[in-house]
């Protein structure tokens, strides 16, 4: 039996990101991970970026009703996201006078697992090391193009939706990124 | 031989925005191509270390829905009585705590003007008598020249 065009609306509409925003629960389960892991790569920071996600999906439930459905719900929350950490960054700033340095920069060592030998361990890991240091020094628009392109696996125009960014600019952001990591691995290469 | 590739042809091979040139000189480049794997190489396990510190750290922690914790205003407000409470806990502990018990309220005009002679029979006014208990007895009054 063929549907008929209200079964295939409903079937349509259920799909739209507007008809996933509904179903809460659901989008915490199925986006939680992605943006504490976004998070995660931009502020170096576990249980601040345990909190950041906590009020980024907090925030997107209390602005659900102004979700239009123009972008998908992942971009969305990306978004939202990354307000967050840039309000987080941009508060840190002006703590430097205090004296406060809440943030720790983490250090994401011993990986990979043990099946290696213990020289290729140590090799990996520093080079590991030089990777997450040379992207801390990045400017924070390339870092956020970098990890949203390189570690979230977003493309190009989902990047600019996420950003705000031209998809040209992202292109330049990234293509800045990778000679910036380039330039301070170096010897890692 | 060509010269290997700037930072920028470099960068622009790795995005996937290599022009044809760019595109021929790595498939002719050996060094070029073993630099452009190997940058690709910490990529990933920079993109597979990220991905496993959070999902452990996933793994080990529940997942809290925000309508759980869409209540900050009440929970503020408990938080924020709770403190007033306590603050005043001093306050209310200088309090001079009321007599709440009442006199038995005369209704016939004899037992009205009873209630007067008892008063008016009264050494000391009413609210000064417990104190007078306080006082020791006749036999210990202070006289002028020491106790009697």
């Amino acid at each position: 039996m063929k549907p008929t065009a209200t079964t295939g609306f409903i079937a349509m509409s259920m799909e739209s990101p507007a008809a996933e925003i509904a179903d809460f629960d659901r989008v915490v389960e199925q986006h939680r991970t992605r943006i504490l892991r976004f998070v995660f790569a931009s502020v170096r920071d576990m249980d601040l970026a345990e909190t950041l996600t906590q009020d980024c999906l907090l925030k997107a439930y209390k602005n659900r009703h102004t979700f239009r459905g123009e972008s998908s719900v992942h971009t969305w929350l990306v978004r939202i996201a990354l307000n967050l950490v840039r309000d987080q960054v941009r508060s840190r700033r002006f703590q430097f006078w205090k004296g406060v340095h809440r943030v720790a920069h983490e250090e994401i060592r011993n990986w990979p697992d043990a099946s290696t030998s213990p020289e290729q361990r140590a090799s990996i890991n520093q080079q590991l090391q030089a990777v997450w240091d040379a992207t801390a020094a990045l400017s924070e628009r390339q870092r956020t193009v970098f990890i949203l392109r390189y570690v979230e696996d977003l493309n190009i125009c989902e990047i600019a939706q996420s950003t705000g960014l031209t998809e040209s600019s992202v292109k330049v952001h990234m293509a800045r990124a990778v000679q910036g990591i380039r330039k301070r691995l170096g010897k890692y290469l | 031989m060509k010269p290997h590739l700037s930072q920028e042809q470099f960068a622009r091979c790795f995005v996937g925005a290599a022009t044809a040139e760019e595109q021929s000189h790595i498939s002719d480049c050996g060094e070029c191509l073993a630099e452009l794997e190997s940058f690709a190489t910490s990529v990933a396990t920079l993109r597979s270390a990220i991905r496993e510190r959070v999902d452990v750290h996933v793994a080990t922690q529940p997942v809290l829905s925000p309508k759980l914790e869409s209540l900050p205003q009440v929970r503020w407000a408990l938080a924020t009585v709770v403190i007033l409470l306590i603050g005043m806990l001093p306050l209310l502990a200088t309090l001079p705590v009321r007599n709440v018990g009442h006199a038995p309220v005369a209704t016939s005009p004899d037992a009205l003007m009873d209630a007067i002679n008892v008063h008016l029979s009264r050494s000391v006014p009413s609210p000064m008598e417990p104190m007078m208990s306080l006082l020791p007895g006749d036999e210990v009054v202070i006289e002028i020249g020491g106790i009697q």
